[in-house]
């Protein structure tokens, strides 16, 4: 999990680092204190989640995510203000916006912002600095084949110890995260991309035949990949 | 010849018309007597007014939401990292803050009283943007014993960071001068924060600098002035008011 985090006051982005390292403390977080250093680190890596001021020095909190959104569409947004004033509201509907934070910061109240992102998205959350490499990994080349011996390669231990710790820790063995990992990910594509024909999906997804894909998709829904999108179609959040 | 009944006429006419007239006098002089009375009554009930006008200013002179729940993010950050004497001091600036804006206030308060309010504001300003923001104070030593209306130098130091250096990024420059002129006291505020819409509209349109403009008016007898422009890429706001030292009024028998 990579989080980016914009506050014109380097006392709230160190008090933010803070409480969410205390709770998730091998997630990566990136600070900027304002709109120009958020958009270079968003140009130089994904993220996953952002939560932005938006009372920000020059470019303001909502015209950076605009501009964050054309960047990386899948961002998620957080929004943080000082109190509550309703004539943002409509603007961070439009875009997608999440959830919002009102300042004083209050600790429960961010955990449980933070953990409704988890579960909505069906975020894993791993306890180690290893597993999580994994998961990154496994994010990362989603569309790609992902073999055991190449993920254990790539964090430098032997295949047999990454299986076993990653069952202790996730509770499900490598292979049947990666799958469930990619029909999430395919979940998201038919509904986020109603222009994108099945084949893609299936290659977006990791799947190396639409028919392996559509197979696949109804073992685990109970219904086909283009029933799924006409179900949902305009639900997407 | 006259007959009777119309010298009776004239008889009763020539004796009704003074006794009438009478009348009427009295009735005048004690209506122009109504008039002034509510002409007085007037004046009493506009003067009333504009005393309430003033004080209804001063207990408008309310913290801002936005500075308030920054402040207490920040004491809440120092208290979260360790930093126990900071979150301590600042919280003192805070409490010093709030004990001016909730004292009973005079129409006038000595300079250095609205000086100190104003830096525990700076203060908590300056645990909030840390070495970001540069402040700058310069006192006219002759100028330093000057009375002023509370919240004059408040009210500019507020529009300086809500309209001008919370939206610069960067370094935020705030430079603060108090000189005499003569008889005169001139205070200038000068920010580096970008060009705003308040600027270009000259009388300025600010609610908190009408109503700072309005309490000079009533204050003093003698002319004051407000003025805001930009200058060389700063804001700067300027107070213009007659030198007014500290009178004892009353010195009690020792």
């Amino acid at each position: 999990m990579k989080l980016l985090i914009v506050d014109d006051e380097p006392l709230e982005l160190e008090q933010l680092t803070h409480l969410i390292k205390q709770k998730w403390p091998v997630w990566e977080i990136y600070c900027a204190e304002d709109s120009s250093h958020a958009l270079k680190l968003s140009r130089e890596g994904k993220f996953t989640l952002a939560l932005i001021d938006i009372h920000l020095p020059g470019l303001s909190g909502l015209d950076l995510i605009e501009l964050l959104k054309k960047d990386q569409p899948d961002l998620h947004f957080i929004i943080t203000t000082a109190y509550q004033n309703f004539s943002y509201a409509q603007k961070s509907i439009k875009l997608g916006v999440m959830d919002y934070l009102v300042k004083p910061i209050i600790e429960c109240e961010l955990t449980e912002i933070i953990q409704r992102f988890i579960e909505n998205h069906r975020y894993s959350v791993a306890k180690s600095r290893l597993i999580e490499q994994v998961l990154n990994i496994i994010d990362k080349d989603c569309s790609l084949r992902i073999s055991l011996e190449s993920l254990a390669e790539s964090v430098h231990v032997s295949p047999t110890y990454l299986s076993r710790k990653f069952s202790e820790e996730m509770g499900v063995s490598i292979p049947s995260f990666i799958m469930s990992y990619r029909i999430e990910k395919a979940k998201n594509l038919l509904l986020k991309y109603p222009e994108y024909n099945m084949s893609l999906v299936a290659e977006l997804a990791g799947f190396h035949s639409q028919h392996y894909f559509t197979n696949t998709f109804k073992k685990y829904e109970g219904i086909t990949p283009s029933k799924y999108r006409e179900l949902k179609s305009g639900k997407y959040d | 010849m006259i007959s009777y009944d119309f010298f009776s006429i004239i008889i009763m006419i020539s004796i009704l018309f003074p006794v009438a007239s009478f009348v009427v006098i009295i009735l005048l002089s004690f209506l122009e007597r109504e008039v002034t009375i509510l002409e007085i009554e007037n004046k009493r009930v506009s003067l009333e007014r504009e005393l309430q006008q003033s004080k209804f200013i001063q207990l408008n002179q309310q913290i801002q939401p936005h500075f308030l729940f920054n402040t207490l993010n920040a004491i809440t950050s120092l208290g979260r990292l360790g930093r126990l004497e900071d979150s301590v001091r600042s919280l003192e600036s805070l409490s010093l803050f709030l004990r001016y804006n909730y004292l009973e206030k005079e129409p006038l308060v000595h300079f250095s009283k609205e000086l100190q309010h104003t830096e525990n504001y700076l203060r908590i300003q300056q645990t909030r943007f840390g070495e970001k923001l540069k402040i700058e104070i310069q006192i006219d030593p002759y100028a330093k014993d000057t009375l002023l209306p509370p919240y004059t130098m408040q009210t500019l130091v507020e529009n300086a960071f809500k309209h001008g250096l919370e939206k610069k990024s960067g370094d935020k420059v705030i430079h603060i001068s108090l000189q005499r002129q003569g008889n005169w006291v001139i205070l200038v505020v000068k920010d580096n924060g970008p060009d705003y819409e308040l600027v270009k509209s000259t009388p300025p349109v600010g609610v908190g600098l009408k109503n700072l403009k309005k309490r000079l008016e009533i204050t003093f007898d003698m002319q004051t002035k407000l003025t805001l422009e930009r200058k060389d890429g700063l804001t700067e706001a300027m107070i213009v008011w007659p030198y007014t030292p500290e009178v004892e009024y009353e010195t009690p028998n020792r």
